[in-house]
Order: structure tokens, then sequence, then C-alpha cells
């Protein structure tokens, strides 16, 4: 029998096929960017949200501590977008790095600022400043960061900040100097460094003491 | 990270394949059954090892086809049984109905022995665990009467006595799959395994060429890619309905698979000569493909069941951490559609669960299967592609420490 291959078709389902694969990959972008773009949406918000606090007590100079603080949920729940986010683009991704960097700093505003308070008006919240790193040298780091966030859930009025080590910023270079982070895990509890793993047990002892 | 490209690779290359099959089976849907002008003579083969169960019942269904009577002849070889066929086979004895008995030597010598007694135009070895249709002869025998035609396969799909257990739905779905596939192959020429439950031979084919290949894991193959190197033709009738029991158990499926995949690479490379633009569509396409499927599967297989596993064994670890206490964990959950994977790998499965579903169901409709399939469905996609990817590893181990394959009559 003569066997023919037909080209047209050949091509046809080439093009066809590449069709629907660019589709797929356009609609996928789209999504993509469009979730970045919540993010930084989100985080202008906490950006405005965060000075007006500050301002907040700045202006209530005679009873400062009457001053809210508020969007810690929000600011968490930015913050487990972004780690999503950094899970399937990947941690190099520009733009998961970039929005992690103004993450960080809004976090360490907002950890200042609750530290503050926590001094100043003897308000009932511990904040932790917990320092990770994902680039394959820190073992313990996803076990300590679930604990940490399990702690979070279990008791609301914990607030957890967690930043990247890696993260190159004067403002953070700053804060891990001060501290004194050098290693991941580290954690820093009402201004205590505590350096390495800490487990469940530890950890709760940590905070019922502090 | 090999993960992601070998995704898109596999998405595209499936993507490809099932637009190419749909285009193919559109432009022919004029043709996709044959109504016979004449009945050529024919002789039903049904090679019989150890099949006390069903033998009766294979052969109470090709008596009942409807056929000429004067234009069909019926032979049964015993293949030394050691239970009870030959004495089942011998109550059906007539003047159309022969029955021979030969030592235990094998599927394609039970075979070969067959052929050497036939005398008809047409030659149509037969399991002697499968049953035909009243029409299937009928509805296969019209493409004979293009001279270049050397084998007709029928529309074979799973024999359901009472209910189906998982394995049997997952090969019911893949059986009917097929049946789309073959009917595709065969309109572009690229059928490449003739099935032993009623494929149907033109005499002068063995005449000319020999007959099965004895020492061949999967003979069924062999001879099919045999045709296709004389550049013969082979087509499938898929309204021609045969079905066929399937293996229940792990073992026995697993014995079976094993079989039929060390015996097809084993044809592959001795018709690697097929390969190339010589040989059209077969040559381009559907062996480079069934070459090409099998790898994507088992590297993706394997990737995903050890991510699956690692994942797991992760969790594990951190639930541990929290003394188990998930509590405070799914009271948090809160549902939003930030966390939807619209991702283009997502997108490219879905689409393609979607196209399989398409693809089978028009499998459905071209054999006009009335069997249902809801949750069968769930069970193949689930579990086939695992089990697949196992059975090629085993199967390739096998070749590699030179085991022996055993052989049945399937």
């Amino acid at each position: 029998m003569s066997r023919n291959i037909s080209a047209t078709k050949y091509m046809a389902v080439i093009a066809t096929t590449s069709l629907i694969f660019v589709i797929g990959l356009v609609i996928g972008s789209i999504i993509t960017s469009s979730k970045l773009s919540d993010i930084n949406n989100m985080q202008q918000t906490l950006r405005t949200q965060t000075l007006a606090i500050e301002l907040q007590y700045d202006l209530l100079e005679e009873e400062p501590c009457s001053s809210q603080t508020t969007a810690v949920e929000e600011l968490f729940e930015t913050g487990t977008k972004l780690d999503y986010m950094e899970s399937s683009l990947g941690k190099d991704n520009p733009e998961v790095l970039q929005l992690k960097e103004y993450y960080s700093l809004i976090e360490l505003k907002h950890w200042l600022f609750t530290e503050k308070l926590r001094k100043q008006c003897s308000r009932n919240t511990s904040s932790v400043a917990y320092f990770y790193s994902n680039a394959g040298d820190c073992d313990k780091c996803e076990e300590q960061g679930f604990i940490l966030s399990y702690l979070h859930k279990k008791h609301p009025s914990l607030n957890i900040y967690s930043f990247d080590i890696n993260m190159d910023n004067p403002a953070l270079k700053t804060f891990k100097q001060q501290y004194d982070v050098k290693t991941t895990p580290t954690i820093i509890l009402n201004k205590k460094t505590f350096n390495g793993f800490m487990n469940l047990t530890q950890l709760n002892s940590v905070i019922i003491t502090s | 990270m090999l993960y992601k490209p070998l995704i898109y690779v596999g998405s595209y290359f499936g993507l490809f394949s099932a637009i190419f099959f749909l285009i193919t089976l559109f432009e022919n849907r004029k043709r996709l059954s044959k109504t016979a002008k004449k009945f050529p003579s024919a002789t039903i083969i049904i090679p019989a090892y150890n099949e006390e169960k069903t033998v009766a019942a294979t052969i109470k269904s090709v008596l009942a086809l409807d056929y000429p009577k004067d234009k069909l002849k019926i032979l049964v070889i015993d293949d030394g049984s050691t239970d009870n066929t030959l004495s089942i086979a011998r109550q059906f004895e007539n003047s159309r109905l022969s029955v021979f008995t030969k030592k235990n030597e094998g599927k394609g010598a039970t075979l070969n022995f067959g052929i050497s007694k036939c005398s008809t135009e047409l030659i149509a070895p037969l399991d002697a665990d499968s049953f035909v249709e009243k029409d299937a002869l009928k509805k296969m025998v019209g493409y004979f009467e293009d001279g270049e035609v050397m084998a007709v396969t029928p529309a074979l799909k799973v024999y359901v006595k009472d209910k189906m257990n998982i394995l049997q739905k997952i090969q019911a779905m893949e059986y009917l799959l097929g049946v789309f596939l073959r009917k595709v192959f065969g309109f572009i020429g690229a059928i490449h395994v003739t099935p032993g439950p009623l494929s149907i031979y033109r005499k002068t084919f063995f005449d000319r060429h020999g007959g099965y290949d004895e020492h061949n894991a999967a003979e069924d193959m062999e001879i099919a890619m045999r045709i296709q190197s004389l550049n013969y033709k082979i087509e499938n009738a898929v309204d021609a309905e045969v079905r066929t029991v399937v293996p229940s158990g792990f073992i026995p499926l697993f014995k079976q698979r094993i079989r039929w995949f060390s015996g097809f690479i084993e044809t592959m490379w001795k018709y690697k000569c097929l390969f190339g633009p010589k040989y059209g569509d077969l040559g381009i396409f559907s062996l480079p493909a069934a070459i090409l499927s099998t790898v994507l599967l088992i590297t993706l297989t394997f990737y995903m069941l050890s991510s699956l596993l690692s994942n797991t064994v992760r969790s594990v670890f951190n639930l541990q951490a929290i003394n188990f206490d998930v509590l405070p964990l799914i009271k948090a959950i809160k549902f939003s559609s930030f966390y939807i994977n619209f991702e283009p790998i997502m997108l490219f499965s879905v689409l393609g669960l979607c196209v399989a579903i398409i693809i089978i169901n028009v499998a459905k409709l071209i054999s006009k299967e009335k069997q249902g399939i809801k949750t069968s469905y769930i069970y193949y996609i689930m579990f086939y592609w695992p089990l697949m990817a196992f059975w090629w590893l085993a199967a390739v181990f096998m070749l590699l420490t030179k085991r022996k394959v055993g052989w049945k009559t399937k």
C-alpha cells in the first residue's frame, strides 16, 4: 500500500496544539501577575494602616496607649500569600523577591511598634521575630516555621514576624546586628535572642515565662 | 528541575496526539463501518491452555455467530491442558467443529498448528476466554474486499460478568480507549497489534510469510508489525464487538502485563526499521509516540510518586512536632480563591483530563458501548498511570536480567 504523510494535517495539528498551549501559558501568566498585584495592593494598604497607627500614637501625646494595633491578621495573610507565590514561582523570582523585601520592612515596622506598645503600655501581646533561610542550608527551618504558625493559630495574641536571613536590606542588616542573628533558625522573643531550633515544649515555656 | 519542562513536553505531546486522533476520526467519519458484499470462507481457531472455566462459553458464542454455515469452520486446539479443557471442547465436536490436542508448546506454536489445518480464505484466532457478538464476523470480513488488507481487528472490550472490581474497571476503560485508538490507527495505517481475541487474517499471508513467531512473548504484536513491514493493510471494525475476560487479581494482571511489555520491547527492537517517514504515519507518529509516551509516563509517575512521598513524610514530621494537635490548624483554614492553582501546568492537567473524558466518550459512541462507566473514570485516572509505570519498569527489569516470561492464552 502507499503510505502518505499529510504535511497539511501535521501542520494544522501543530498549529492548533501550539495555539491552545500559548493560550494556556498566557492565561496562567495573567492570573499569576494579578495575584502578585493583589499582594502589592495588600502591602500598600498595610503600609497606609501602619503609618496611620503610628501617627495616631504620636498624636495622642497624652494617652498614647489608647491607640489601636490593628492589621495584624492582614499582615499575616499577606505573608501567607507571599509564601504561596514563593513556592509556586520559585524563591529567585524577581517580583517575589521585591514584594518580599517590602513585606519584611512592613513587618519590621509593625514589630517595632508592637514592641513599643508592649513596653510602654503593658499590652498583653507577645511578638516573635523569626529568622529562617530557604537557601537549602537550614534543615529545621520548615519545621520551626510550622510550629510557630501553629502557635499563632492556637494563641492569636502571639504575633509571628518571619524574616529571610538572606534578605539584603540595610534595615534588616541593622536588625540582625542588633540582635546578633547569624544562623537559622533564630527566634527573638521579647527582645531576647534564641539561636537554634526550639521544639514546641521549649517555645511554650519561653513564651509563658516572658 | 527537570520536572516542569517534562510536564510541558508531556502536555504538548498529549494534546498534539489527542487533536491528531480527533481530526483523523473526523476526516474519516463516513468510513466508520463497512458492509460485506460477500462472505469468504473462514476458520476460527481457538487455542486453549487450561481454560476449562471459559472455553464452553467461547465455543457457544462462536457457534451462535451469524455467518453462512457452509463458510465457517471452527478448530479448537488444546495445548496439552492439565484440566478439563479438552473434554469440555470435545462435547461440541461436530462436522463444523473439530478438536485437536497436542503437547504443550505455547500459544504461537498452537496457533501455527491450527493454521496448518486450515484451508479457508480467512483465519481468525480467538482466545479461549473471549466471546464474540453474533454479528462480529460479518462486520469484519467486508474489509477483505480490498486485496491489500491482510488483517482486521475487532472492537475489543472487557467481559463483564457480575460486578467488576477496581482493577477490572480500570481495564474496561483501558480497553475502551484501545477501541478508539485502534480505529484511528486503522485510518492512518498504523495498527501495530492484532489482538488474540478475534483478529482475522488472510490465509495467503501465512502461506507467503510464515506463521506466528513462536518465541515472541507478544506474538500478536509481532505478526501485526510483520504485516506493516511488508506494507500490507490492517483495518479495524469498530462495530464488531468481542469481549474478553480480564484478570481480576493483581498478580495475574501483573504477569500478563510483563508478558505484553517485554514482547513490546522485543518486537519494537526487531522492527526498528519501521521508524521513519518511509512507513508513513506509523513510522513518524504512532510508533515514536508509543515509545515517547512510555518514557514520559515512567519518569513523570516516579517523579510525582517520590514528591508525594517526601511531602507526606514532611507533613508527618511537622504534625509530630505539634503533637498532632491539628484542631487549631483546621479552625484557621480559610478558603480564598487566591490559593486556587492557575499555573499553566494545572490548566494543562485539567485540559488533559477533559480531552481524556471526551475521547473515552467518543470511543463509547463509535463502538456503541452500553456499559456504564461512571466511577471507572476516577479509578482509571488515579491508578492506571502509576500501575503502567510500575509494569513497564518490571518488564524492562525482566528483559535486562533475561528472566523467562511465561505464556498463557492472552
